[in-house]
Parts: structure tokens; C-alpha cells; sequence
């Protein structure tokens, strides 16, 4: 889950892809907010590697 | 006789997941009368008896403002009989309170359904579930509709289904209107006479053809006199929505807390979101925003960070120790040298990934940076609500300057964003400016990072002509496109504390997707060049376009090559420009004249031609004669007014 930057809207960005009527759709790495259409950047791999770090330095000073 | 009971809520709250968990497998779905909207109906026992169970399509309101909201509505003008069960997202009970209170108005009886409940608590948002019942006078049940969670208690409560007793006073000038309009409407329309009279004042086109068929056309041309008198500043419809948003805010104060990373604003923060907004206090605070930006962008990024990637590690280290390594392996002379593929004034290495990586990389972090702090802290929207005022005067408002923010980020998705606009005129407009004067991320940051090096005044030079371009284009558009502007309301976010997590990972994402995305559009620009450079077309095109580039904008012969890489990418036609003069911002040897140059190119490239994608995205929105109308335009109006503001700067300025 996700809460939009511009609406504050939450929802689940895996759940909202890229529109296929979107003529960039193809690989495109950008999802929409559904409320307000605000793009957030999809986490490639290394966001993923970033986030997963915090994580786990969170839960070992936690 | 079966009763109905309609499930209603905004999209993308469950209402189908409820819809099925209540009704089980033999559904009908159908077309809504005299449109492609498809409503669902099923059978199911609530409690001790059997309903009609009717699914609508998500809406945000009664005031239709899409025809799939238009058949909601319809449908309760239609019915009789019935109760209606309002789906919430539990984690946005904002906006489903303000159906919520719409549905009070319209005196229908209500069950309030909170949904996704379990994913609201996991987010530390708490409701008060008997204080919202209390205050709503209705049943309240929070459900996980997926798990078929409070399922038995919704059903056994759907028969104590009451009109909510939540009731939004309006401002007294708003009141009289609404009872005037009261007193003109017969009863028995299926909804209130308040609900009618608020959507018939609000501007309710498709309001009108039911109204038409019940009531005189005197009485249409009364409620239109009234409209008019009351129509102020603002419509009545946004003045109507502005109230009704208030009214919801201080019954979702009272009902939902939050804890952990979901804590509301401190006090401070509380001041600093709503003087953020203020039409005279929110100019100060957006400007030390834009401040900050410009010095943690514009001198750290553009100087501290491209003087070490650029200087240390790409000229003095990475550059020559390509040339070795070509000189090692025997490379051609095709790829070395002075006009060489791979280290030559438009080499892939030497050029297209020192601007890329050792100039732009740099700028855009920072700006990635400062952006994500932006967002996570909850400005942006302020800065939309703030701008919504500003872009009035110019016929644009409402939902027309999300897209124009989301421009700031990336242009091609913001020219996509324009879909949410209701009126082609507002879509056109917004399209228009987009291209023309709305500066994507990496360009925005290269545009901070060469007003680095110039004097305040000629950075007020830029700024000032940008905002009257957006300004006086989009006011003539306004009046030239024919249409109507739409209104919206948003729901502000709290202000907050930036969570360092979040900034770091948004950055990360959005430095990751730069690199993909633009760098290789930076080699392909580069080859082109080097391609046009090895068949003696650069001094061809350098000669034509002359008297643009030296004799119109007074710039140095050899930026056509700049420009050229613009039709590319605007950011990198700017990081051409910015290697130009870099030296003598570097240097602090910056001239009076020099600054002239720098302000025309930033102006002319801030108005050129948008990037590929996103002209294959006006293609595919717009059309093809509305894009080519808009390249038509842009193309010589940036190189138009580059010219008159060399022509002004050298009279006023030097």
C-alpha cells in the first residue's frame, strides 16, 4: 500500500500497472494514482535493495 | 414485496467484493438504460428476509460529474423502496464522509459500511465507530469484505437502515438560495428537495432533463436566475463542495485517530499547513521552498557535486583513461580523437555520458531529493490548492493545475494526467501549457543549477517571463478554446515531518528510473550529433541556423547543437548549454552579457519543443491535428520570445 503524494490517496500500486490504453504502457515504470492520476516512480531493483536495507536496520536497532 | 438495498461509495472501496460476498453466485448485469454503464443486480438474505441487492458504479458524489456518477444518482432518483448501503474505504473516510453527507441530504436510509477496516488499523488509523453511528444516526459496521469479515452483522443491521441526521449548514447567502429553490421543487422526486435544490444550484446539467419532465419551464429558468444571482468569486458548485468539505472535516476529526507514523501534524505544523495554503502567507512560504530548492539544487548539486563528477572523476580521470585504454587496444581512429565515436567532442563517453552522468546525474539527484522531501511531507498539494487561486485568473481551475503540477515531475505523464479533466477545453489548455511552459524534474533542475550562476535579477529575468507566458498564453487560450473550466476540491493531507525511509527510497526509485529512461535517449542524441558532425552537417545546420541562434537570441554560434538535442529531451538541450557556460559559472567569471545568454537559452529551451514522449503522448491523447497545432505554435513562439527577451535584457539589463 501506498498513500498518493498529491491526494493522500491510499492504494496498492502493485495493483494499479500502467493503463494499456497509455501509449507508453510498454515497460513503463511509472504508476498512477487512481484518485488523482499523480505518477510515484515503480522501485527498481535497487529502491527494493534500499528499502529491504532499511527494513532490516529498523528491526535490528529496534 | 423485496425491499432493494443499493451499495454505494466512491471506486475502488469493495463495493463489488461486498457486492458478491452478500449476493453469491446468480447475478445479472446489465446496461443502465440509454448508456454503456453496466449495473449489477442479485439476490441475497439480510437478516430475516430476502433484498434485492443492486451494486452501482463508484462515485465521488450525487453532483454527477462523469456518466458513470450520473447513473448512481440516477438510480436513487429512480428506485423506491430502498436502503442504501454506503461502502467506505476505512483508510479514506474523508472523501466517503462526503458522500456520506451528500446521502444525508438526500434523506435516503443508510447503512454505513467502513470496509478495508483491517488495513486502517494496520496503518494506526483508529474510527470511533459508536461516536461516527452517534453522530450519523445510522448503523455503522466496519467490515473486511474480502475475508466475508462483519458480513452477519451488516446483514442483520440493514433493516434498522434510517436517514442519517448529519446535516451540512451552508453560509446564510447559500441557505436562502437552497430554500428558495426548495419551495419551487414539487415532492416525490425519489430525493429530497434539499438534495435537489443543492445539485440543481450546483450546475447539475443532467439534473435538468429529469427536472424538465416534472416541473414548469418558468420554474427552470427561476433555479437558473437563482444560480446566477448567487454565483460569486467562486462557483456555486465549488462554494457548495468547499462547505460540505469543511462540515465532513470536523466530523472526521472528532471520529478518527491516529497513532505511530500515522500521527496527524503537530500544532506547529498544523500553522504551517494552513498558512501554506493562504492566498497572501502561502506566496512566502512557497517561495523559501523555492529558495531552498534553488540553493541545495542550484549551488550544491550544480557545483559541489558536478565540480567533483565532472572535474575529478570524468575530465581529469575517467576521459583519459578511456582514450588509454582505446589508445591499448588499437582502436580506429573512427572512435578516438578529436571527432572521434567514443572520446571526441560528440563521443558517447566524452559527451553523451559526461552530460548524462557527470552534469545531469548530479543536478537531477539533488532535485529527485529536494522533490521527495516535497512530497513526503505533504506540500504539494497546498501548492496545488494555493495555485488553484492564482490559475482562476486565467480561466484554469480546479483539476486543471494537478496536471500542471504533476508537469513539474515528468510532462509526458501529466499530459496523460489531463484525462481526469471533465472539458476538452480544460484538456487542450492544459496540454498547451505542458508542453509549452511547464519544466519537467531534470529539466527544472538543470534550469536551478544554471540560475546558479547568475544574479538575482537576471534569475527574476527568467522566472518573470515564465509566469507571464503561463499566465498570458493560458488566458488567451481560455477565452480562445470554447468550453467550460470544472471545479474540484482536494483533500489536503496533514503536513508533516519527511520520514528520512521514505525520501531515501522515493530518490532511489527516482534516480533509477532517470538512468533508465533518459540516458539512453542522451547516447542516442549523441550520436545523432556525432553522425550530422562525421557528414559535415553540423557547420550546415550551425549556417542555418544562424541568424535564430546569433542574429534573434544572441547566442553563441555553436548552441544550435543544443537546440538540435532538444527535440530529444528539453533537459538535455539545457545540459548542453550548461557544459558551455559551466566553466565561467565555475570560474565566477560569469559576465553581464554571458548572464543575458544564459537567461535567453533558459527561456527559449524552457519553451521549446517537448521531449519525444511526450509528443507521442499528445499524439495519443490529443490527436494529431491538436499536437501538430501545438508544435506549430511552440516551436517558433519560444524562439519569439527568446528574441524579445535578448532584445529587452540588452536595453534593461546591461
Amino acid at each position: 500500500m501506498t498513500a498518493c503524494a498529491l491526494c493522500g490517496f491510499r492504494y496498492d500500486e502493485t495493483a494499479h500497472g500502467c493503463r494499456p490504453s497509455c501509449p507508453l504502457s510498454r515497460g513503463c515504470n511509472l504508476v498512477c494514482c487512481p484518485n488523482c492520476g499523480h505518477g510515484a516512480v515503480k522501485e527498481g531493483a535497487l529502491a527494493q535493495g534500499v528499502r529491504k536495507l532499511l527494513v532490516k536496520l529498523t528491526r535490528r536497532s529496534a | 414485496m423485496t425491499r432493494t438495498a443499493i451499495l454505494v461509495g466512491n471506486p475502488n472501496v469493495g463495493k463489488s467484493a461486498l457486492f458478491g460476498a452478500l449476493t453469491g453466485r446468480y447475478v445479472t448485469v446489465s446496461n443502465y438504460p440509454g448508456t454503456t454503464v453496466e449495473v449489477t443486480r442479485g439476490s441475497g438474505v439480510l437478516g430475516k428476509r430476502t433484498w434485492q441487492v443492486l451494486d452501482t458504479p463508484g462515485a465521488n458524489g450525487l453532483l454527477p460529474v462523469s456518466e458513470d456518477e450520473q447513473v448512481t444518482r440516477d438510480i436513487l432518483l429512480a428506485e423506491r423502496d430502498f436502503v442504501v448501503v454506503q461502502v467506505c474505504d476505512a483508510k479514506n473516510l474523508k472523501r466517503g464522509l462526503l458522500m456520506t453527507a451528500q446521502l444525508a441530504e438526500a434523506g435516503v436510509p443508510l447503512v454505513l459500511v467502513l470496509n478495508m477496516s483491517d488495513e486502517a488499523a494496520a496503518r494506526g488509523i483508529r474510527i470511533d465507530t459508536a461516536t461516527l453511528a452517534a453522530e450519523l444516526g445510522v448503523p455503522v459496521v466496519e467490515t473486511v469484505a474480502v475475508q466475508k469479515r462483519g458480513l452477519s452483522r451488516l446483514t442483520s443491521l440493514v433493516d434498522d437502515a434510517r436517514p442519517a441526521k448529519l446535516r451540512v449548514r451552508y453560509d446564510a447567502a447559500l441557505e436562502g438560495a437552497i430554500r428558495e429553490v426548495e419551495a419551487l421543487l414539487p415532492a416525490e422526486l425519489g430525493l429530497s428537495s434539499r438534495a435537489l435544490a443543492l445539485m440543481a444550484l450546483g450546475g447539475d446539467e443532467s439534473l435538468r432533463a429529469f427536472l424538465s419532465a416534472r416541473v414548469p419551464a418558468q420554474t427552470l429558468g427561476r433555479i437558473d436566475e437563482l444560480r446566477r444571482a448567487r454565483a460569486g468569486r467562486e462557483s456555486l458548485r465549488y462554494s457548495i463542495g468547499r462547505q460540505r468539505l469543511a462540515s465532513v472535516e470536523r466530523l472526521y476529526d472528532a471520529v478518527v485517530t491516529r497513532s505511530g507514523s500515522a500521527q496527524s501534524a503537530t500544532r506547529a505544523l498544523r500553522k504551517l499547513g494552513e498558512w501554506s495554503v493562504h492566498p497572501v502567507l502561502g506566496v512566502p512560504v512557497l517561495l523559501a521552498v523555492l529558495a531552498a530548492c534553488y540553493f541545495f539544487v542550484g549551488r550544491f548539486g550544480a557545483k559541489t557535486a558536478v565540480d567533483l563528477l565532472e572535474g575529478a572523476v570524468f575530465h581529469d580521470r575517467l576521459v583519459p583513461w578511456m582514450a588509454r585504454l582505446l589508445a591499448f587496444l588499437h582502436a580506429p581512429a573512427l572512435l578516438t580523437g578529436e571527432d572521434g565515436l567514443i572520446i571526441g567532442r560528440y563521443g558517447l563517453f566524452s559527451m553523451g555520458l559526461s552530460y548524462g552522468v557527470a552534469i545531469v546525474l548530479p543536478i537531477v539527484t539533488t532535485f529527485f531529493l529536494a522533490f521527495s522531501v516535497l512530497e513526503d511531507s505533504g506540500y504539494l498539494p497546498r501548492l496545488a490548492a494555493m495555485l488553484n487561486r492564482a490559475f482562476r485568473l486565467i480561466g484554469l481551475n480546479g483539476k486543471a493545475v494537478l496536471p500542471l503540477i504533476l508537469g513539474l515531475g515528468c510532462d509526458t505523464m501529466a499530459t496523460l494526467t489531463a484525462r481526469i479533466l471533465e472539458t476538452k477545453k480544460e484538456r487542450v489548455l492544459v496540454t498547451l501549457l505542458l508542453a509549452l511552459a511547464i519544466p519537467c524534474s531534470a529539466q527544472l533542475a538543470v534550469i536551478f543549477a544554471m540560475l546558479a550562476g547568475v544574479h538575482l535579477a537576471a534569475a527574476l529575468w527568467f522566472a518573470a517571463t515564465i509566469v507571464v507566458v503561463l499566465l498570458l498564453v493560458g488566458w488567451i487560450a481560455a477565452r480562445v478554446v470554447p468550453g467550460r473550466g470544472s471545479d474540484f476540491i482536494l483533500e489536503l493531507p496533514p503536513l508533516r515531518i519527511p520520514q528520512f525511509g521514505n525520501v531515501l527510497v522515493k530518490t532511489v526509485a527516482r534516480v533509477e528510473w532517470y538512468v533508465k529512461e533518459a540516458l539512453p535517449l542522451f547516447l542516442l542524441g549523441t550520436f545523432v550529433l556525432w553522425v550530422v558532425d562525421r557528414l559535415g552537417g553540423m557547420h550546415v545546420l550551425e549556417s542555418a541556423a544562424a541568424p535564430v541562434v546569433t542574429g534573434l537570441l544572441g547566442l553563441p554560434r555553436d548552441t544550435a547543437g543544443a537546440f538540435i538535442l532538444g527535440f530529444l529531451r528539453r533537459d538535455y538541450a539545457a545540459a548542453g548549454l550548461f557544459a558551455k557556460l559551466e566553466p565561467a559559472i565555475r570560474a565566477g567569471t560569469v559576465t553581464p552579457e554571458m548572464e543575458v545568454q544564459i537567461v535567453v537559452a533558459l527561456v527559449t529551451v524552457t519553451l521549446f519543443l517537448p521531449c519525444i514522449a511526450q509528443l507521442f503522448m499528445m499524439f495519443k491523447e490529443r490527436g494529431v491535428k491538436a499536437t501538430l497545432l501545438t508544435v506549430g505554435f511552440v516551436l517558433p513562439f519560444a524562439f519569439g520570445m527568446g528574441g524579445l527577451v535578448n532584445f529587452l535584457m540588452r536595453r534593461l539589463y546591461l
